[in-house]
């Protein structure tokens, strides 16, 4: 174990329980349809007429989300998109949880969220009015609607959450450094119920041709349902989506008393940085390296006792292999791989809280989804990714990494109970 | 007048989701639920509506569905 995985002697084993999950994403609204169409294994991507013209011009949108119906009232309107696909998801994860907003103490009730690039659609509204009539015509509600922070700010307005708040903002990791935090909140008894996760809606055509200009996404536009491809050997790029997942935290003995549910335990949390460059990963994967091994040593579990592992991997030719070979090193070859975006496609700081709910339903339905558009794995890695049709197995224990650009990564270590 | 009202509730009710079982003539702004930010941006959104360029202040949250339309009436728009 090298110096950076030390974890100090005080330091007490600690499981955070999940007893609530909320899913709005690509794959659909809930999680029996998101379960549903993550095993079914197709992809989720099509044509995007908001991005006609565009140097990419497909995507995974959240299908369907109709938000005067789902959320509906006056102060809807004053949302933006990642802030209703947030606000959906909570509410649908405090009810599985068994929470009722209204009679909790919203006092040591903490929200944690993460979002990268906020409600960028009021900006792009805001530039076109003051470009076309001047500042006086752009809206009071463009910077509320825009500061990423406003996630956490209007579902602790929801759902009556009067403890800490916060956005985390560590790109696509984002999701996954919320939980991590959240799972502190509750380890130093700031709160006792955290709404943890993420969000992301921001499939705007400047933010896709931004990411397209930088290489990062596929080029396939003639057959968009294959170009989200983890780990194949003719992946280009990734698909960018929108969505939100949320998750519910508490610590374990409090779940026992009040007899709630516990769907699985965040047992590890580890984080680490390439400072290497601002948007390629470190060739040799150090810092995803780092995060896994310290999240392990955090949980007290070795890699080789990992059974699945939902990876980061995006469908890039860098990141992919990267990641992969990282996996081998840390986990070895036993552990059941998938990469869930080949389905949602890569719905940034979102991708990390989705893919913790998707890796809780997994241990429960004791099944490892397939990575969609996989038919030849990456030559230069030895694992067994799922692929073609879900894999029944137990799972005791699995990990969920993350990665973002920055440098940011995490990764989750979670157990059935 | 009535015609002006009539666009203005449209407007509430379309365009800003207010429940129309709480708006009437006489309802003012801020009992809607109206902030000083919705506020303005209802002065947006008349200004476009009825072409005219309503200064920040000349809507307030005390004011009235009858009162906006009165306001307009004296900016020239057309009853």
């Amino acid at each position: 174990m090298s110096p950076a995985v030390r974890t100090p002697a005080e330091r007490q084993p600690f499981g955070a329980a999940i007893t609530g999950l909320g899913l709005v994403t690509p794959a659909g609204i809930g999680i029996e349809e998101n379960w549903q169409r993550v095993t079914s294994g197709r992809s989720c991507a099509s044509r995007d007429p908001a991005l006609r013209g565009g140097p990419v011009d497909f995507s995974c949108r959240v299908p369907d989300f109709d938000a005067d119906t789902l959320i509906g009232g006056f102060a809807c309107r004053q949302l933006a998109r990642f802030v209703q696909l947030a606000i959906v998801a909570a509410r649908q994860a405090v009810a599985d949880a068994g929470w009722n907003p209204r009679s909790w103490d919203g006092a040591r009730v903490g929200v944690v969220l993460g979002n990268s690039l906020g409600g960028l659609q009021s900006v792009e509204a805001g530039q076109q009015a003051m470009s076309s009539g001047g500042p006086r015509k752009i809206s009071p509600l463009m910077v509320p609607m825009y500061l990423a922070s406003m996630v956490a700010g209007q579902v602790a307005i929801d759902l009556g959450a009067r403890g800490p708040s916060q956005v985390t903002a560590t790109a696509c990791a984002s999701g996954a450094t919320a939980v991590g935090t959240a799972r502190e909140l509750l380890r130093r008894g700031e709160c006792d119920v955290v709404v943890a996760g993420g969000s992301e809606a921001a499939l705007t055509p400047l933010a896709v041709a931004g990411l397209g200009r930088m290489g990062a996404l596929s080029a396939r536009s003639d057959t968009p349902e294959l170009a989200s491809r983890p780990f194949d050997v003719d992946r280009d790029g990734f698909v960018p989506a929108e969505g939100a997942g949320v998750l519910i935290l508490e610590r374990l003995a409090d779940v026992r008393a009040r007899g709630g549910r516990v769907r699985a335990v965040v047992r590890g949390y580890g984080a680490a940085t390439d400072a290497y460059h601002p948007t390629a990963p470190a060739p040799g994967g150090e810092g995803i390296e780092q995060a896994l091994r310290v999240a392990l040593a955090d949980a007290g579990i070795a890699g080789a006792d990992v059974d699945h592992a939902n990876a980061h991997a995006t469908s890039t030719p860098i990141g992919d292999v990267i990641e992969g070979r990282m996996l081998q090193r840390v986990l070895g070859s036993r552990a059941l791989v998938t990469s869930t975006k080949g389905v949602i496609g890569h719905p940034l700081a979102a991708a990390g809280a989705i893919e913790a709910a998707y890796t809780v339903l997994a241990i429960e339905h004791r099944s490892v989804p397939p990575t969609s558009n996989l038919v030849r794995l990456e030559p230069e890695l030895d694992l067994d990714v799922v692929h073609g049709a879900p894999r029944p197995a137990p799972i005791e224990v699995a990990v969920s990494t993350s990665m973002g650009f920055g440098g940011h990564n995490a990764a989750l270590v979670l157990t059935a109970s | 007048m009535m015609h002006l009202q009539e666009r203005i509730t449209k407007i509430l009710l379309d365009d800003f989701k207010v429940p129309a079982e709480s708006l009437g003539p006489d309802t003012a702004f801020g009992d809607l639920g109206f902030d000083s930010l919705v506020i303005v941006e209802l002065s947006l959104v008349l200004d476009t509506e009825f072409g005219v360029a309503l200064a920040d202040g000349d809507l307030t949250d005390s004011m009235t569905v009858t009162d906006a339309a009165e306001l307009l009436l004296r900016m020239g728009v057309p009853s």
